[in-house]
């Protein structure tokens, strides 16, 4: 089963970058095939990094317009590790930048997260809200952890690479997560 | 990790996988398409890269080579460097008559070349061997026209044999080559070139040792003393 889904990912990746090589060959139709791949997964990803639709939108673009200027940026790995390296450097290099305003946004995001009111819960609606604030709040390396596991669908050993970590140190983060995440949004579960 | 802890993880999970909804808006799909098809156009230009650039040098090196391969090949085979120019053209323009003939034609001259007496061909094979590339392109032309001339004179009902037509055909071309070769040494020498004319004449004599010389240029054999090889 192991071998088979891994097999499966691994033509998947084959397929990424000889999408991206057909692109590389004048085929236009080949990065639309890619692009449409990674389309939703890219910008949640970013956008749940940054919480900020548009500010997830102008690094989305900013993500593909990097990889667009690359002409093999698969060499040393993967297409898809490739992608979102560049997201999280860009998230990163943006975060720097708005450093001050995060932190305000987070404090008032993890008040909002902690107490959720009685109706919301009771909406199904409101959970998710709940999920997408809860996430906002989470530590920085334990958000991105969990974003990489959930939108890259990298495995542990690619994230802990792509993040210069060991593999053990990204499941403790993933498991911290998790157990905050668990915490946040109890009465949803 | 429980089962509890399992259970709620996935659920966890799932929950997160339900609020998954957001897409970028179709204009940011729409501009990085765009963008990715400017690019594409971008590079198309740097396609002739794949070309090797040393593709045209090459083909220029190997059609020097072969040019120059050519030329020495005539260069040995006629003896006579001087005179290369004359030998490219009288080649080029003698080899698609060459080519013209068919077969069967060239069987029937293998058949005259046989017909033709031993006196006669001791007459012409020497001198055509021994003729320079010029001469003996001049002379391929006329051998091939023979079956054209015999076919007129059969039509004609003469009676010429082919060895007599064979004859007539061949006989001038050397004396004609020999003739005006030695109006150009005659030149050279009344132009005051006497080292070259020199040299053309020990060619000349070379080529035909029995002909006669005029007297124009017997000065120059004297000068030239043992320039035929014989005192």
């Amino acid at each position: 089963m192991g071998l088979m889904t891994s097999a499966i990912e691994d033509g998947v990746e084959e397929a990424d970058e000889a999408l991206f090589r057909a692109y590389l060959g004048g085929e236009h139709a080949a990065f639309a095939t890619l692009y449409q791949r990674y389309r939703q997964s890219l910008f949640l990803y970013l956008l749940r990094s940054l919480g900020s639709h548009s500010e997830a939108e102008d690094l989305y673009h900013d993500c593909w317009s990097r990889v667009l200027q690359s002409d093999a940026p698969f060499q040393d790995g993967l297409f898809r590790a490739y992608l979102f390296k560049i997201a999280r450097n860009l998230t990163i290099d943006h975060q720097r930048k708005r450093s001050l305003r995060l932190v305000r946004a987070e404090d008032q995001l993890a008040g909002e997260a902690t107490a959720p009111s009685a109706d919301r819960v009771q909406a199904g609606v409101d959970c998710e809200e709940m999920m997408r604030q809860a996430i906002q709040q989470l530590p920085t390396e334990q958000r991105d952890t969990f974003l990489l596991k959930e939108e890259s669908g990298l495995s542990l050993e690619q994230i802990a690479t792509l993040m210069a970590s060991g593999r053990e140190t990204i499941k403790s983060r993933l498991r911290y997560a998790m157990q905050r995440l668990r915490t946040v949004l109890e009465e949803c579960l | 990790m429980t089962d509890d802890e399992q259970l709620s993880q996935q659920q966890l999970l799932q929950l997160y996988r339900q609020g998954r909804k957001e897409y970028p808006s179709p204009e940011v799909d729409s501009a990085i398409l765009e963008l990715a098809r400017k690019r594409l156009q971008q590079r198309t230009p740097a396609s002739p890269r794949r070309t090797p650039r040393w593709t045209p040098s090459i083909a220029a090196a190997a059609v020097l080579v072969i040019g120059i391969s050519f030329t020495l090949k005539l260069q040995q085979q006629s003896g006579e460097p001087e005179s290369l120019g004359e030998e490219v053209k009288s080649f080029s323009s003698s080899s698609p008559q060459e080519d013209g003939v068919s077969a069967p034609a060239k069987a029937k001259k293998a058949e005259r070349g046989a017909a033709v007496p031993e006196p006669q061909q001791q007459l012409l094979a020497p001198e055509s061997d021994h003729l320079p590339a010029p001469a003996a392109s001049m002379a391929q032309p006329r051998m091939q026209s023979a079956p054209m001339a015999e076919m007129e004179l059969r039509d004609q009902g003469e009676g010429f044999t082919l060895p007599a037509v064979r004859e007539q055909k061949q006989r001038p071309i050397p004396r004609l080559k020999a003739e005006s070769w030695l109006a150009e040494i005659e030149a050279l020498y009344s132009a005051g070139a006497v080292v070259e004319a020199q040299q053309q004449l020990a060619r000349f004599l070379l080529q035909y040792p029995d002909y006669p010389l005029p007297e124009a240029i017997q000065p120059l054999r004297m000068e030239g003393g043992a320039v035929d090889g014989r005192p």
